[in-house]
């Protein structure tokens, strides 16, 4: 009997087989440079993330190209925190997020002041600690 | 004793079989020819494919002569498992795809430690 019968089933074993390596991580050396730039704070650490992590990364790269400059420096800035969060915390984040996007903007807007006014409080602190 | 009863009892055997194979009709002897013959060719033949081959000619042996509408099954079944795989994996990166929220907190008044627990 032909073994070219039998073709068809091994080809389709393969792909079967071949599915789960697509969901392979991938290394910093196989980003494009554009990856890399929006990346470019984690790339000493990298390879230690876990490959869903940098699968989100990655899809989170994609944004960067479309970003002003002070929103580029602005996710700079809390890469590496958001990166050293675990995905519990990244989770809960999302849906605080969520959330917090969903109530009125004007309550936002005045949460968002409150915030502002914490935050340059405790930059004033650290500036006198300093002294 | 024991031993003459082993004797009688290998030559009872014996005449049993051959009384057997006198009975059987021409068909089915012609059918045990062909499978002897095929099997000494196959002994005398080792075969050199890889394992996946002859499992799948085994699989094949199986259900597609034995069964056509088997094999049309096993197909559609092995189609629709690639498929549900394929999904599976897709469905699984729109999952992770969580950018737009992600790169709205990394990029927003509020500090990520607002919503950090």
């Amino acid at each position: 009997m032909s073994l070219n019968r039998f073709y068809p089933l091994q080809l389709s074993l393969c792909v079967l087989l071949l599915i789960p390596a697509m969901a392979v991580a991938q290394a910093w050396t196989s980003l494009s440079p554009t990856q890399k730039e929006a990346l470019a704070p984690l790339a000493a650490e990298w390879d230690t993330l876990q490959a869903e992590q940098r699968r989100r990364l990655v899809n989170l790269a994609k944004h960067y190209p479309k970003l002003n400059a002070a929103h580029k420096q602005r996710m700079h800035h809390r890469l590496n925190e958001w990166s050293k969060l675990t995905p519990r915390q990244r989770e809960r984040a999302r849906e605080k997020f969520q959330a917090f996007s969903k109530i009125p903007s004007e309550t936002r807007n005045q949460v968002k002041e409150m915030i502002r006014q914490q935050e340059a409080a405790k930059s004033r602190v650290v500036l006198t600690e300093a002294e | 004793m024991n031993r003459n009863n082993e004797e009688l009892n290998q030559q009872d055997i014996k005449r049993l079989l051959d009384q057997s194979l006198t009975r059987i009709e021409r068909p089915t002897l012609a059918r045990l020819h062909h499978a002897r013959e095929q099997a000494l060719a196959r002994h005398s033949n080792p075969c050199t494919d890889p394992v996946l081959v002859r499992a799948g000619h085994a699989i094949w042996q199986i259900f597609g002569t034995q069964y056509p509408v088997s094999r049309l099954l096993a197909a559609a079944l092995l189609l629709v498992a690639i498929l549900f795989s394929i999904s599976a994996y897709w469905n699984q990166d729109a999952k992770l795809d969580s950018s737009d929220i992600d790169i709205a907190i990394l990029t927003d008044d509020i500090p990520i430690h607002y919503f950090v627990d």
